[in-house]
């Protein structure tokens, strides 16, 4: 199973996530709230990886007997130099995912948020996958409207026109 | 004592005696979660005075799983603050051969659900 958490890892390096290491009704419980594994794969795939524009493991340690492993991810956000996190993967018989617990420092993300919209761009779509009355179809169909929005695309290096996209976004999604 | 048993009990004896002493480090890099920056090895002595002044508010640890490899050790933990609120603990370090702390991790979250461990 080391080989099932180094390839979870090496899927954030690579900036997408494949379902087929899940259990897909598992949790992922984070700082934010707990949503069902499948919507946490599907919100990396089509919401929080674009952001992202280098994701580290630095370290890959896994406890053989209770089927558990910690990784220490750095991220690279556009515009944001350093975020780290840690996440615990909990692995069942099949050794497949059915748990992953994210740490991150809240205060440091807050920090981050007042210094750089991004992060605020962030946490909006991060509130979104989290509304449990929102369908899964309607999450993906948000994301891949704000991705795939000539504006968006067009400001990739989140310049000063980001501002307004968040605006836009808070908006569109009704936050 | 093998290596992976003093390991864990330099980072259990931090939790036990919430008291983590400037001299376990090493030139750490320090993800320092309680001021709102992110520390190295020139702010281990304040780290520790904000880490201890931090845990003097914590009446209750509870250690729910511990994660082991070489020199690489991770704890998670739900802590209790002055008797009144539950949080999400985890507390990582690498140490070196002389089992000083080279780096070191600690993220307490805010607002997590506990109910999943």
């Amino acid at each position: 199973m080391l080989h099932e958490l180094e390839l979870y890892a090496d899927s954030f390096v690579k900036k997408h996530i494949d379902k087929k290491l899940f259990q897909l009704d598992g949790d992922l419980v984070c700082p934010v709230g707990s949503i069902p594994l499948e919507w946490y794969v599907d919100y990396n795939n089509y919401w929080w990886v674009h952001f992202v524009r280098n994701a580290t493991a630095k370290t890959v340690i896994f406890n053989k007997k209770d089927k558990i492993g910690v990784v220490c991810f750095n991220l690279e956000y556009y515009s944001v130099q350093e975020f780290p996190f840690i996440q615990y993967v909990r692995f069942n018989k099949e050794n497949k995912i059915d748990c992953v617990r994210t740490y991150w420092n809240f205060d440091w993300a807050m920090k981050l948020t007042k210094l750089n919209p991004i992060m605020e761009a962030v946490q909006i779509g991060d509130a979104l996958w989290m509304q449990k009355d929102i369908t899964l179809d309607e999450k993906m169909r948000l994301s891949r409207e704000y991705w795939t929005a000539d504006v968006v695309k067009k400001t990739l290096d989140f310049d000063k026109s980001l501002e307004h996209l968040v605006d836009t976004f808070k908006h569109l999604h009704r936050i | 004592m093998s290596y992976q048993e003093d390991v864990g009990r330099i980072i259990f004896n931090i939790i036990d005696s919430k008291n983590l002493k400037s001299s376990l480090f090493d030139k750490a890099f320090v993800c320092n979660l309680l001021e709102n920056t992110i520390s190295t090895g020139s702010d281990i002595e304040k780290y520790c005075e904000d880490f201890n002044r931090f845990f003097e508010t914590v009446s209750l640890i509870e250690i729910k799983h511990t994660v082991k490899s070489d020199m690489k050790f991770a704890l998670l933990a739900v802590i209790t603050i002055e008797d009144k609120f539950n949080k999400d603990l985890a507390l990582y370090a690498e140490l070196n051969e002389k089992l000083k702390i080279t780096h070191f991790e600690f993220y307490v979250n805010e607002h997590v659900s506990l109910n999943i461990y």
